[in-house]
């Protein structure tokens, strides 16, 4: 096929429902070299970046293999592989003879799914057998390897002088006590905090590719960090295990190697053609080790194709900064004295109702921070609009009310009005936007609350509630009925917080037992007997063994047939798989979920693993909460409202979108605060982390995020606030004082 | 209710699911649905994690450290020497690589003598099948996929062998298996054996699919076979050769489709039932090892509560 005739099968795709304009047709027909795309919202960016990799299969014959196209999640990746698929067997009906190109080896993934793969594809040495630690394992991991946070009084090194030195990371809101802790006090903070600190530094090191020895030539708590930093590395790959960060790292080193010749230049035939095109979408979400991963891809081949929207940026506590994207052109320049590269600007809206898009493409121009050298890209046109959705209803328009509940009441009723009146077909073609999708009182508990009251269902795995589900609390008093039957371990924890929520559970197991005759002597019975056993020896069943047993009585024994309270039991059962993954710093040879007696005679499970028990996992769950389960696939079910951070939504749009928190300040200010201050250890030369201010990072990063929410509309877009807001209204309401872009908003 | 009549103009169109396609694999999916839909829910809908993975200790051990072998003789391990047969010595690093290594996720032996098993099997496998196989050897861990309209179905074989060491089109797939081969007389060997032939079967579609010809045949290797100290050579029952036959193909990818229909009407249902007939279907040694065998409806007369420190 050549392009034209590539071209025009694509437009006459069926169902897609507009034409390529002329820059999305530059995008799909570039031949090599560096490609830089700057896509608005709603710009066809996904189909673009989609058709251009099939021209290269089509039209050019790449081998599939070896192009790389790279997103944010795994959905998005799924959802590229999918239009793939769909649109070349569409091909192959129009010509036979690209039934042989072997489109599903073209390799779609995350950019850590491809640096995990990859590295096992080619069994690199350096990353052989590692387990993949997520979030939650990474800071299981922490306190209990780094010396720093042991509760183990014969480990010296407290690493006391590192603390003060990032108030940022450690002086933040403890839910377990309540309080923020003060780097004056002459005191650590508590190991919770430590931890979750620690993660956010040890992370940044790595992503921000940070030179640890000009750190610690600085002395002082750089110093401690970076020794802090090398304890924890050494004994993460000691162990063989490997944290997110970390898995760039070891593909940059794979990457570096001798062993990933194969890979990267092939062997000439279709199985290993090396890699000749690399594809990135969401660009300006790139953090510096990705980067320079990409360029490393692309080093030979320069065919880099980047894509993504400077204004849509959210994730500097990922270390991205949307320098990447804004000085791609510089990069290519300095890396690969590439002198001039072909940009693209895809401005075309086909998502939104007209009116909409010059609402917010106001909105971000309304803001004079927003115009200062190096926050967006330099000559950026304006969107326009290129959707037929029109009718005479307010695209944009703004409802106050008395206050939340107020609010919240609001949105119930229209929702109800809306299907009533049958102007949306399902619940799911609206969604609520908001900066936390909590459950509490200050952020989706109002509307969780109306909804339930209006019958509405709705859909919000992120609201941090497992833990108060039924199963769940029954589930975990009855383990804590097991392990520590008296509370001897508990009463010595000093935090009430953990102490609170472990009675919480304890109550609701007795509640629930007091009719299960079975389970409640089951309990009692198991428990006697691992106190009946000899001191220090094997209790001979490990944590997760404990946690099924307890699934054999009613009524768990029937919970786990109920679709939604197993897959939340599931959820439990894997984070009690993590902590018994973790390998004991006393003697890595064993987890933690090995079960050992205390060397007193009849004290049941050793004192101490229980305390580490109630510290690190149960501290870990009552200080930040758990999230449902969420399908890999499936982004939200029908007929339900999906309740969403701004974050979530990014990469979707909706019919019809409300947005919550207009004057809502939740910045990530350690994020920023920690880009400046270790800018000066960057051995990157385009870091701009110097450029702004703080203040004036932590106003564009919220622009940014409202731009993100108001773009996701295609019919309307309806902004709820309370009443007063108005006196102090915030950046959501648009960069002057006057906030004009409201001007022509609609009250409803 | 004035305000919400602006909006009476809104004239939404009905968004057209675009369905993403999920992936099913020949073990991990649909044999273990076959086995039992309610221990398949629990582990690959719901993913509940194993309390003792051990099951899997064999099985990756032996992949993985043949996998090395392999390399080793390519010469795509570093610091290895290629066309070289590894010795008992390199096996043994191997071994003790690949166990660290299974220990961080959980994966250990029952027990110590296991292990031992395991690499004498390894080593015993080495010295008899090396000097022919490795060289044949084209690749390994070789995945295939393929696009089935619906899903995607996905498979892995674990060594790609060519019969002549030459690179013609002559290419048989290999699995290995780390048990003992299956006694075909009993009702439940019978089934294992068909299980393990409807993998090859579906393997070699997917082959042709990707490469355009089919697979010469399919070969299983029992390395449980090799157990005992006199062993010097292949005993005849290690090699199972499955012959591919185009029609029995189309059976096997059909079946497969059938069963991938049944999970995801289960899915909609949620309804996972344990096989009527409990462990003549599952597997005696499935439901010994299930986490939750003392609840499950057809199995839990033969399984106690266990109490700790009691018998
Ligand atoms: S005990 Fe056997 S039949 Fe019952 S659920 Fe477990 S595997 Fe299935």
């Amino acid at each position: 096929m050549n392009l034209d005739d590539f071209i025009n099968a694509i437009e006459a795709i069926p169902g897609r429902g507009f034409r390529l304009d002329n820059n999305q047709k530059i995008v799909i027909s570039h031949g090599d070299g560096p490609l830089w795309v700057i896509a608005g919202p709603g710009s066809g960016k996904t189909d673009s970046i989609v058709f251009r990799c099939l021209k290269l299969l089509v039209v050019d014959k790449v081998s599939p293999a070896s192009i790389i196209l790279t997103t944010f999640t795994e959905k998005a990746a799924n959802n590229l592989q999918t239009r793939i698929s769909q649109y070349m067997q569409y091909l192959i009906a129009i010509d036979k003879s690209l039934e042989t190109i072997v489109y599903n080896r073209i390799r779609v993934d995350t950019l850590h799914g491809l640096c995990n793969d990859r590295m096992q594809e080619f069994r690199f040495t350096g990353y052989q057998n590692y387990r993949l630690l997520d979030d939650i394992e990474q800071r299981l991991f922490i306190i209990e390897h780094s010396s720093s946070t042991s509760l183990d009084s014969t480990v010296s090194q407290n690493y006391d002088d590192l603390w003060p030195g990032f108030p940022y990371v450690f002086a933040i809101f403890d839910p377990l006590t309540t309080s923020i802790w003060n780097p004056n006090s002459g005191r650590p903070p508590n190991r919770n905090i430590k931890t979750k600190g620690l993660s956010k530094l040890f992370n940044r090191i790595v992503e921000d590719r940070l030179d640890t020895n000009a750190m610690y030539a600085e002395g002082g708590s750089w110093e401690t960090l970076v020794k802090a930093y090398e304890e924890y590395r050494n004994k993460l790959f000691d162990n063989y295990r490997c944290d997110f960060a970390h898995v760039q790292l070891k593909f940059l080193d794979f990457l570096k190697s001798q062993q990933s010749s194969l890979f990267l230049y092939g062997d000439g035939t279709d199985q290993y053609p090396g890699v000749k095109h690399v594809l990135v979408d969401e660009y300006q979400d790139t953090n510096q080790i990705q980067e320079e991963i990409y360029f490393k891809l692309a080093e030979n081949s320069k065919n880099l194709c980047v894509v993504g929207d400077d204004d849509q940026a959210l994730y500097r506590f990922r270390g991205g900064t949307v320098d990447c994207m804004v000085n791609f052109e510089n990069s290519c320049q300095q890396k690969w004295k590439i002198p001039e590269i072909t940009s693209v600007f895809l401005s075309t809206n086909y998502r939104s109702n007209p009116g909409i898009i010059t609402f917010y493409d106001g909105y971000m121009r309304s803001f004079q921070e927003m115009s200062l050298p190096g926050a967006r890209v330099r000559g950026k046109p304006p969107l326009t609009a290129g959707s037929a959705i029109n009718g005479s209803y307010p695209p944009v328009a703004i409802h106050r009310g008395k206050n939340a509940d107020e609010v919240a009441e609001f949105f119930a009723n229209m929702l109800e009005y809306l299907l009533d009146k049958q102007l949306i077909h399902d619940y799911s073609e609206c969604v609520l936007l908001l900066h936390s999708t909590k459950r509490s009182k200050y952020k989706a508990g109002p509307f969780m609350d109306a909804l339930e009251n209006h019958n509405i269902p709705y859909y919000n795995p992120r609201s941090k509630g497992l833990l108060e589900q039924e199963e769940i609390k029954v589930i975990l008093g009855g383990l804590l009925k097991i392990i520590d039957p008296s509370s001897t371990a508990q009463r010595a924890v000093k935090f009430p917080a953990i102490r609170e929520i472990c009675d919480e559970w304890r109550g609701e197991f007795d509640r629930v037992a007091a009719n299960n005759k079975d389970l409640r002597d089951y309990v009692t019975s198991y428990a006697n007997s691992i106190l009946r056993m000899g001191p220090s020896t094997s209790v001979g069943v490990n944590l997760l063994e404990i946690f099924y047993d307890l699934l054999n009585f009613p009524p768990l024994s029937d919970w786990i047939d109920d679709p939604e309270r197993s897959t939340r039991i599931g959820v439990v059962c894997n984070v009690l798989d993590a902590y018994s993954n973790v390998p004991n710093s006393k003697n890595t040879k064993n987890m933690l979920g090995f079960l050992y007696t205390s060397s007193n005679v009849n004290q049941g499970i050793s004192f101490t693993w229980r305390k580490n028990f109630y510290y690190s996992l149960l501290g870990l769950l009552a200080s930040e909460g758990l999230n449902e389960a969420e399908d890999e696939i499936e982004n939200f079910p029908r007929g339900r409202v999906p309740i969403m951070t701004i974050h979530q939504s990014k990469g979707l749009e909706f019919p019809l979108v409300f947005v919550y928190g207009l004057s809502s300040a939740i910045v990530d200010m350690a994020s920023v605060q920690m880009e400046s201050d270790f800018a000066k250890f960057s051995r990157n030369s385009n870091n701009s982390s110097t450029r702004f201010t703080t203040e004036q990072k932590v106003k564009q990063d919220l622009v940014r995020r409202f731009f993100v929410a108001y773009s996701r509309a295609q019919y309307a877009l309806i902004l709820l606030a309370k009443r007063t807001e108005y006196t102090r209204p915030g950046v959501g309401f648009g960069g002057d004082s006057n906030w004009t872009v409201f001007g022509n908003t609609i009250e409803i | 209710m004035d305000s919400f009549d602006r909006y009476k103009d809104l004239n939404v169109r009905q968004i057209t699911t675009n369905d993403l396609k999920r992936k099913y694999s020949v073990t991990a999916d649909v044999l273990s649905y076959r086995r039992c839909p309610r221990l398949y829910a629990s582990q690959s809908i719901r993913s509940f994690a194993p309390a003792q993975p051990s099951q899997r200790y064999v099985g990756s051990m032996i992949h993985q450290v043949l996998d090395r072998a392999h390399l080793q003789y390519s010469g795509r391990i570093s610091n290895a020497t290629a066309n070289q047969i590894p010795n008992d010595d390199q096996i043994r690093i191997y071994f003790n690589e690949v166990d660290s290594a299974l220990r961080a996720h959980g994966i250990r032996p029952f027990n110590p003598e296991l292990g031992e098993y395991v690499l004498k099997l390894l080593q015993r496998f080495n010295r008899i099948e090396g000097k022919d196989l490795y060289p044949r050897v084209k690749d390994t861990e070789h995945k295939l996929q393929s696009d089935r309209g619906r899903y995607i179905l996905h498979g892995v074989v674990d060594v790609l062998v060519s019969p002549t060491g030459s690179d013609s089109r002559d290419v048989e797939i290999w699995d290995y298996k780390g048990t003992k081969r299956p006694i075909e007389t009993t009702g439940f060997g019978k089934k294992i054996l068909e299980d393990y032939k409807f993998q090859m079967l579906v393997y070699s579609s997917l082959f042709k699919m990707r490469n355009g010809y089919y697979p010469s045949k399919g070969v299983i290797y029992f390395l449980g076979e090799l157990r005992g100290q006199t062993i010097t050579s292949r005993p005849s029952s290690a090699v199972l050769e499955v012959p591919l036959d185009d029609a029995e193909m189309n059976k096997a990818l059909q079946s497969f489709d059938n069963t991938v229909s049944q999970i995801e009407t289960s899915k909609d249902t949620n309804n996972w039932p344990p096989p009527s007939n409990g462990a003549e279907t599952a597997g005696r040694e499935t439901c010994d090892a299930c986490d939750l065998r003392t609840s499950c409806p057809k199995e839990r007369n033969k399984y106690h509560h266990r109490i700790p420190g009691s018998k």
